[in-house]
């Protein structure tokens, strides 16, 4: 089997590392991708194809065998519920989903509410939290500028991303609890994975000697 | 683009129809799966389409609570959509046919219904084809399982496909030993599922597995490979069934080796999924390009005990429709709707018996009902791809244009040339 390894890689906030993981893996040209208005990337020399596409469509494309692997947060991951491998976490792109909200509503026991209302771009995590929780939350899905929402009355709470904590802050937001801790995960087509093995291996070798180098 | 004078062409999510080549692909993979199953002395079980709902989820798969297609008859009874074979059978088994001489050898090619999101190679119904073999315990049987799997795959003219055996009884065995609850066991399995090693490792470690049991369980993702993932398997074992199962599997990969089809084999222990009722050997099938399984199965000795007599058993469910996307990856599966023969009204009156006997020799032969003249019919032959047109013919013969000429041959003649 000759053809090459393709790679689904985030648009956004992961694409800068991940494309600086694979440089220093030998793919010397790959920023060229940046600039670029193809599709698809190829590394020959790598056996690494690259395409660049939004992060909640990365574990779709690998779900399905379009990429063979994908890199993608550990937060869009569980959101998406896709039946990928998830073998290693590749340690940049750290992150927590919280719930937040007015800091008054810290000390408040929210089962004595009527109305919950929740806004998220999460919103299938969002719904899991509140449900185990057994609290009744109406989930609003957003898919942006998630903390305006209980200013302007849309919202009670927020489910979000916070990395350094700043944008709640601005925001008077303060965190309630934590859902998951998130990271940029490397996930593995499960056919792929089994056919490519010796390859795939090899591959996760090599990432995780140049992730272990930077530490 | 819909005919202008339509009627509702709307179907619900999850089904399609089937027809011309689409259908005739299918059928087609089912009759050489129909005689090859028979060729292994397995016979047809035709279990009905909808059960009660709670006597179907009996042996059914936790995960599939969720996926079933649920329906209320008219007294309230919720009914159910069979969601796969194997549960059927062994209720037909269990509570049926406990007295008969064992094994007994049963195939299926038949619609299961699930109500999930349309994936890649399947709508919410779709079509299995499968064995189950009911009675023996042994390597035996679960090797035969196997090379009739193989077997059903290579006749269709697959190539480069694998398959991948493993073992639930190693998983279960290591567990059985572990102080473990039901939800931290689901966790492990979710931990292997995803082939995440570190959070395998970090529940291991907060769980205070000792250290035997969690090298075992730490290294089941990575426990795939050839021969060798067995014996590390076999080094890695902390008790006597979890040594059990692995003998079991070093024995059917012996047996399937012995008979040439090692090059179709890997080892794989490091999967904990599949349906719940597995307790053995399991196989799951894979082919280059695809980025799915095609086909699963495994042992389940206890699945049938759930519903009477407790007999072990092992089958196995190819997923129709997957096969037919490998075998278009490898351009394969050539279907051919075209009649061989194309005959006008009158002539094929005169040629009956000819025509009969052709027919009975498997040719397709269509008479025209359409009151054709010769222009018309040469038109339609050439439209439908027919090489054989018979334009007129009479008691003692045909006449015959092909490729462009036209004579008259005998319907003896005919006969003769066709049947080549």
């Amino acid at each position: 089997m000759t053809k090459n390894l393709r790679i689904a890689l985030p648009k956004g906030r992961l694409l800068q590392p991940c494309l600086e993981l694979f440089q220093d893996l030998g793919c010397a040209g790959l920023m060229g991708i940046l600039s670029s208005r193809c599709l698809l990337w190829e590394e020959t020399e790598q056996g690494l194809s690259f395409m660049v596409i939004r992060p909640a469509d990365v574990s779709v494309y690998v779900e399905h065998g379009a990429a063979d692997l994908g890199i993608v947060g550990r937060d869009v991951l569980r959101e998406g519920q896709r039946d990928v491998y998830e073998p290693m976490g590749l340690g940049f792109g750290r992150c927590r989903l919280v719930v937040a909200g007015p800091p008054e509503i810290r000390h408040e026991n929210l089962h004595l509410r009527h109305r919950l209302r929740v806004a998220t771009k999460y919103p299938r995590l969002a719904r899991q939290y509140f449900l185990k929780q057994g609290i009744s939350a109406e989930v609003v899905s957003l898919s942006g500028s998630v903390e305006l929402a209980p200013q302007v009355g849309l919202a009670d709470l927020v489910v979000d991303l916070v990395q350094t904590g700043l944008t709640m802050r601005e925001n008077d937001l303060v965190e309630v609890d934590e859902i998951i801790s998130s990271e940029a995960c490397l996930i593995v087509n499960r056919a792929s994975h089994k056919l490519r093995l010796k390859e795939i291996n090899h591959l996760m070798k090599r990432i995780a000697n140049v992730i272990g180098d930077r530490e | 683009m819909t005919y202008e004078g339509h009627f509702k062409a709307a179907l619900p999510c999850g089904v399609r129809d089937l027809f011309l080549e689409s259908a005739a692909k299918l059928s087609k993979l089912m009759a050489i799966w129909r005689q090859l199953f028979e060729s292994w002395a397995y016979t047809e079980i035709i279990p009905p389409t909808y059960e009660h709902y709670d006597v179907l989820m009996v042996g059914s798969d936790a995960d599939f609570e969720r996926r079933i297609f649920r329906v209320l008859d008219r007294e309230g009874n919720i009914l159910a959509l069979r969601p796969d074979v194997t549960t059927q059978v062994a209720r037909v088994v269990g509570t049926k046919l406990y007295d008969l001489p064992l094994p007994l050898r049963f195939y299926y090619l038949t619609n299961v219904f699930r109500f999930e999101e349309p994936q890649a190679g399947r709508q919410r119904e779709f079509y299995q084809a499968g064995l189950e073999l009911i009675g023996a315990p042994g390597s035996e049987a679960d090797a035969e399982m196997v090379a009739v799997l193989i077997e059903a795959l290579q006749q269709v003219g697959l190539r480069g496909f694998q398959i991948n055996l493993g073992q639930m009884g190693f998983f279960r065995a290591i567990v059985a030993e572990l102080d473990l609850s039901t939800a931290q066991v689901e966790e492990l399995k979710r931990a292997i599922d995803r082939k995440d090693e570190a959070g395998l490792g970090k529940s291991l470690r907060e769980w205070k597995v000792d250290d035997g049991h969690a090298a075992a369980l730490r290294e089941l993702p990575r426990l795939c490979g050839g021969e060798e993932a067995l014996e590390r398997a076999a080094s890695l074992a902390p008790n006597a069934g979890a040594l059990q199962a692995i003998d079991n599997l070093s024995q059917v990969y012996d047996m399937l080796s012995a008979q040439g089809l090692a090059e179709h084999l890997v080892i794989d222990l490091g999967e904990a999924r599949g349906m719940d009722y597995y307790t053995g050997i399991t196989v799951e099938g894979f082919s280059p390009g695809l980025g799915f399984s095609i086909c699963n199965g495994g042992r389940y000795d206890e699945l049938i005990g759930l519903y009477g007599r407790p007999l072990p058993a092992v089958g196995f469910g190819l997923g129709v429709e997957r096969v037919l996307l490998a075998l278009e990856e490898q351009s394969q599966q050539e279907v051919h709707l075209a009649p061989h023969l194309l005959v006008a009204a009158e002539a094929a009156s005169m040629g009956r018996v000819t025509l009969q006997r052709l027919r009975r020799r498997g040719l397709k032969v269509e008479v025209d009902v359409m009151a054709r003249d010769e222009a018309g019919l040469l038109e339609h032959g050439r439209v439908r791809g027919v090489a054989w047109v018979i334009v007129d013919g009479d008691e003692e013969g045909a006449l015959v244009a092909k490729t462009g000429s036209q004579r008259w041959i005998s319907w003896d003649k005919l006969e003769e040339m066709l049947a080549r």
